[in-house]
């Protein structure tokens, strides 16, 4: 066994993997984590994946635009039809997060061979017999929960920017929070007074998740004096007791 | 005792000695008790006490050895010897007992008056410990061999057969009238009766297993002496002390009910002298005690009473108010015997001078103007001098009446920050206020200087928002140095050195370069003597760039023929010195008197040297339009209206249109008034603000201007703070929230940010990747290097 690489290191290694197919970054170091960093093995399961699913590559290009590169939103929209799902169910950004897709709104070919793959399934009448255990793992179990959440930050952020626009991240709230957590519901309402703020960073975006597990619906425990609450969760608190304020 | 004799034999003879000892007691003791009865010294002769004293030495001895002899041999037959023994202590204690029966006996025979029952237990009590003490001598023995193997002493057995026989039966008697005697006494505000001490001494010996008893000749008192303190003092706490406070507390909050309608000050009095009639008491007849009844006092005289007293409408408001200055002494050292009900005062001393602070934040927009020394008073100097005038008293009333006290102190600081920084006017009043102040300090003693600085500087340590003071200071002392007039660097400087000492950290570099600059540019003109060779005095300012406020440099105005050899001789000489330097003339912010002849009149005309310019054009023609005099100068044409319409005010020249106020029209002329005449002969020519056209443009200008300025200075606060926090972010690696915030807010002295600016200073750190929350615990920030 190799000792762990260096970030460095691990950047060649995921760019020598990305020569031999392309595949993203998120892919690429999920492969390698799992091959304890292991180049060759890496590379064998890449292959492994590709050989195996010539009938994935099928399903793919029944959705991929014409120059069948990728998926777009059209053949997105496509896929959640036969899967009898919303475009704005949660349980497709768990979907993504497992594809390990790295843009919104598109669908590469290697995301679908591993996505597939890892769930065991060939196509997507298959896929949407385990919907249903996906849809419950997202709503019972809380670390997949975090995961997706913080998944769907980069998922949704632009490749120039360290931040995500506050309204990409409202809809992030709506779909993966007021279900599970109330209190999200008038959170959202206070950020329509809320006008200041344009984008949401990603500790503020980290931290409402802590928000909602920690402080939830009971806001007594809420430390506006001492703990270190990003601001704009402050002036969430500070919106729902006026009186608070120093 | 070599030989064996018979057991029931020798039983006999120490029957018999011992049979010699009880008659020999009987009679002294009969003696003894005579002696107590009558009340006299104790007169017994040493013969009988030494008699029964060898007796019963002899006794003990003898048996003693047998018993060693015997326990060496065989072990049987030792409870037979040590009846002996047995019989002495028995015989002791019967002896007691028999006293204590009797002095019960009387006892209960007075036991309705509370007098006679003081008086008859005392002297009983002293009675008992007398004649427990003979009997203690003539058994000394007893005490010395036998005793210890019992466990015991015969002082202790005294002791503990007086509490069985006697004291124990009577204890709630004893205890009542004690406490009905210190009710008597708090009911007259006198000590009556010290002798209830003698009582109250029952109870701090009467716990404790283990005594001794002595005589004291001086005094010709006997005492027990405790041995084991911490039992003694259970005993008298719980069966004396508990009783006593529960009575203390009772007694007093009545009082205290009865007197809810006393004003602050009588009721201060009132709480004075029971202390002090308490204190009495407790040296007098219970020292045990004192601390116990003094803190009892402290909670219901002064914790319980001390927020109704200080907010009562006789409190600490009234007094201040209307300089009751004894009586809040008074207050406060009444208070002050519970040190942390100080608060209560101090709360009503900050709300008292923030009320009084507020007033004059608020009377101020309203105020009538005030004419001081024949000048109009700015509403900066009558705001500061009135809250120095409330400071002062705050501070004179702190000194003598509250003796300084810490927490005082705070809100002293407390209340004048709260009302100096709710006025928003502050940063840029102090600095007006501090530019008249210098201003007004030429030709005053240095002692003066001093208190007046001190003055500034307290207001100065008041002040949150120092970076926008620094900001307008800046500009008064750039407007100071720059005039010879008022210059006065020494002073400068001195306050300079006080706010560099306010403020920690050396944030004031622009403004003691300034200062430098201007001590460099007169040890270079002194070193030139430049102005030997010219014809009119130059004084020339270098100032260093980036530290005055300049916002422009006109730096392609054309000079003129008469200024301009004398000033490019100056940059010759000052660049032979300092080779590289760039050398620009800043002429809006020269000085100089033009001597103007016209009609055989001479009038001295004070100016910048910008209006010196465009002023000296017409001593090439009487007459320019605008357009010229913007082309031969390259004046700014705002300057040139500036520098301009002040002539044109005073008559000295003429306009075409004397209705419009600006130069907009560039073909307009201006002459020179051939017939100017005026009486006075020296003039301040200076643009002046009232001289000047509105200009719409300008009034947006400024407030842009003002926005700017309040941008830059924000800018600099994320400055400030982000250096500070990456600063300690670097020092302690791995650091808590609240534990960075207080830091960071401790480092600040230039300006007061708070918590939100900070949390957005820290979320903005962690988004440039600068430090980073723990994974875990998301209240500890870790430094990313």
């Amino acid at each position: 066994m190799r000792s762990k690489p260096n970030q460095a290191q691990e950047d060649i290694m995921i760019k020598d993997l990305q020569r031999v197919i392309q595949l993203n970054d998120l892919q690429a170091r999920e492969i390698l984590n799992q091959t304890q960093w292991n180049l060759q093995k890496a590379t064998n399961y890449i292959l492994d994946i590709q050989k195996s699913g010539i009938k994935i590559e099928e399903q793919f290009k029944k959705y991929a635009t014409k120059q069948s590169l990728v998926i777009d939103e059209n053949g997105i929209s496509q896929f959640c039809k036969e899967l009898e799902i919303d475009l704005m169910d949660p349980v497709i950004l768990y979907i993504s997060y497992i594809f390990k897709s790295e843009t919104m709104g598109i669908y590469t070919k290697f995301d679908f061979l591993y996505g597939f793959t890892i769930l065991k399934v060939q196509s997507t009448s298959e896929l949407k017999k385990v919907l249903k255990r996906l849809k419950d793992d997202l709503n019972n179990n809380q670390e997949i929960q975090k995961s997706v959440y913080k998944y769907c930050f980069d998922f949704t952020k632009q490749k120039n920017r360290k931040d995500i626009e506050l309204r990409f991240a409202q809809g992030l709230w709506e779909t993966l929070l007021t279900n599970t957590f109330p209190i999200m519901k008038q959170f959202l309402k206070y950020q329509i007074q809320e006008k200041d703020q344009k984008h949401i960073s990603r500790d503020t975006y980290y931290m409402v998740w802590e928000f909602c597990v920690q402080i939830g619906e009971d806001l007594s425990k809420y430390d506006y004096k001492n703990g270190a609450w990003p601001t704009f969760i402050d002036g969430f608190y500070l919106y729902m007791f006026p009186n608070h304020k120093q | 005792m070599s030989k064996k004799i018979e057991g029931t034999e020798k039983q006999n003879q120490y029957q018999q000695k011992l049979q010699k000892i009880y008659n020999q007691c009987q009679t002294a003791t009969k003696k003894i008790r005579l002696g107590l009865l009558e009340g006299c010294e104790i007169k017994i002769s040493n013969k009988d006490i030494i008699y029964i004293f060898d007796a019963i030495y002899a006794l003990t001895n003898e048996v003693g050895n047998a018993q060693a002899y015997k326990n060496s041999t065989k072990l049987q037959n030792n409870n037979r010897v040590e009846k002996v023994d047995q019989e002495l202590i028995q015989y002791f204690q019967d002896i007691l007992n028999e006293f204590i029966a009797d002095i019960y006996q009387r006892l209960n025979e007075f036991s309705g008056e509370k007098e006679s029952v003081l008086q008859i237990v005392s002297k009983t009590y002293h009675d008992y410990k007398a004649y427990s003490y003979w009997l203690y001598k003539m058994f000394y023995y007893l005490d010395k061999f036998i005793m210890p193997q019992v466990g015991t002493t015969l002082c202790s057995t005294s002791l503990k057969l007086l509490k069985d026989g006697y004291f124990d039966k009577c204890n709630k008697l004893i205890l009542n009238t004690i406490l009905q005697f210190i009710q008597e006494t708090r009911k007259n505000g006198i000590l009556l009766n010290k002798q209830i001490k003698q009582l109250i001494q029952l109870y701090s010996v009467m716990g404790s297993k283990e005594v001794e008893l002595k005589y004291m000749k001086e005094v010709g008192e006997y005492d027990y002496i405790c041995k084991k303190q911490e039992d003694a003092q259970r005993f008298y706490k719980e069966q004396f002390q508990s009783h006593l406070l529960t009575e203390t507390s009772k007694f007093y909050k009545e009082e205290i009910d009865n007197k809810q309608k006393f004003t602050t000050p009588e009721f201060v009095n009132w709480g004075n002298s029971i202390f002090k009639l308490e204190l009495n008491m407790c040296i007098e007849c219970y020292p045990k005690s004192q601390q116990a009844i003094e803190n009892k006092l402290k909670i219901i005289l002064v914790k319980d009473q001390a927020a109704r007293l200080v907010d009562s409408p006789t409190g600490v408001g009234y007094m201040l108010q209307y300089d009751k200055t004894d009586e809040l002494k008074q207050l406060f050292s009444f208070i002050y015997r519970t040190k942390e009900c100080i608060t209560h005062i101090a709360k009503a001393y900050q709300n008292f001078f923030e009320q009084q602070g507020q007033l004059i934040n608020n009377s101020i927009e309203q105020e009538l103007q005030q004419i001081k020394d024949g000048r109009q008073m700015h509403e900066a100097e009558i705001y500061f001098t009135r809250m120095l005038e409330v400071m002062e008293k705050a501070q004179n009333i702190l000194k003598n009446q509250l003796q300084d006290e810490p927490e005082i102190q705070k809100s002293y600081s407390g209340a004048f920050m709260l009302v100096i920084n709710k006025n928003e006017k502050s940063p840029i009043w102090l600095a007006i206020y501090t530019d008249i102040i210098i201003k007004s300090d030429k030709g005053v003693n240095e002692m003066e200087t001093d208190k007046r600085l001190s003055k500034i500087v307290s207001l100065f340590q008041l002040l949150y928002q120092r970076d926008v003071f620094f900001r307008h200071y800046q500009k008064f002392l750039s407007n100071r140095l720059l005039n010879q007039q008022i210059q006065n660097i020494q002073l400068e400087k001195q306050l300079l050195q006080k706010f560099k000492g306010e403020t920690g950290t050396n944030v004031l570099t622009q403004l003691s370069s300034m200062i430098n600059d201007i001590e460099q540019s007169n040890r270079f003109a002194s070193d030139q003597q430049i102005n030997k060779d010219t014809k009119f005095d130059l004084n020339v300012f270098l100032l260093s760039q980036g530290c005055w406020p300049i916002t422009s440099i006109q730096d392609s105005i054309i000079k003129p023929l008469q200024i301009q050899h004398v000033l490019e001789n100056y940059e010759k000489m000052y660049l032979e010195k300092h080779n590289g330097r760039i050398l620009t003339w800043c002429f809006n912010m020269g000085q100089g008197e033009l001597i103007y002849k016209i009609q055989a009149e001479k009038y001295y005309l004070n100016v910048n040297t910008m209006q010196m310019i465009a002023f000296l054009l017409f001593n090439q023609g009487v007459s320019f339009s605008i357009k010229n005099i913007l082309e031969l100068t390259k004046i700014d044409k705002i300057d040139l209206e500036n520098s301009l319409i002040p002539f044109v005010c005073m008559k000295i020249i003429s306009r075409d249109k004397q209705d419009i106020e600006d130069f907009s029209d560039e073909n307009e002329i201006l002459k020179l008034n051939m017939s100017f005449n005026n009486r006075a002969k020296k003039m301040k020519i200076l643009p002046n603000p009232k001289m000047q056209p509105k200009r719409i443009s300008k009034v947006k200008e400024q407030n842009q201007e003002e926005l700017q300025q309040m941008e830059q200075i924000n800018k600099q606060r994320e400055f400030v703070v982000d250096s500070q926090l990456v600063r300690l972010m670097k020092s302690k690696k791995t650091i808590k929230h609240h534990e960075l915030l207080e830091n960071c807010q401790q480092m600040i002295s230039i300006f007061k940010p708070d918590i939100l600016f900070i949390k957005k200073r820290i979320e903005n750190l962690i988004e440039r990747e600068y430090i980073r929350r723990d994974e875990k615990d998301w209240n500890i920030y870790h430094y990313l290097n």
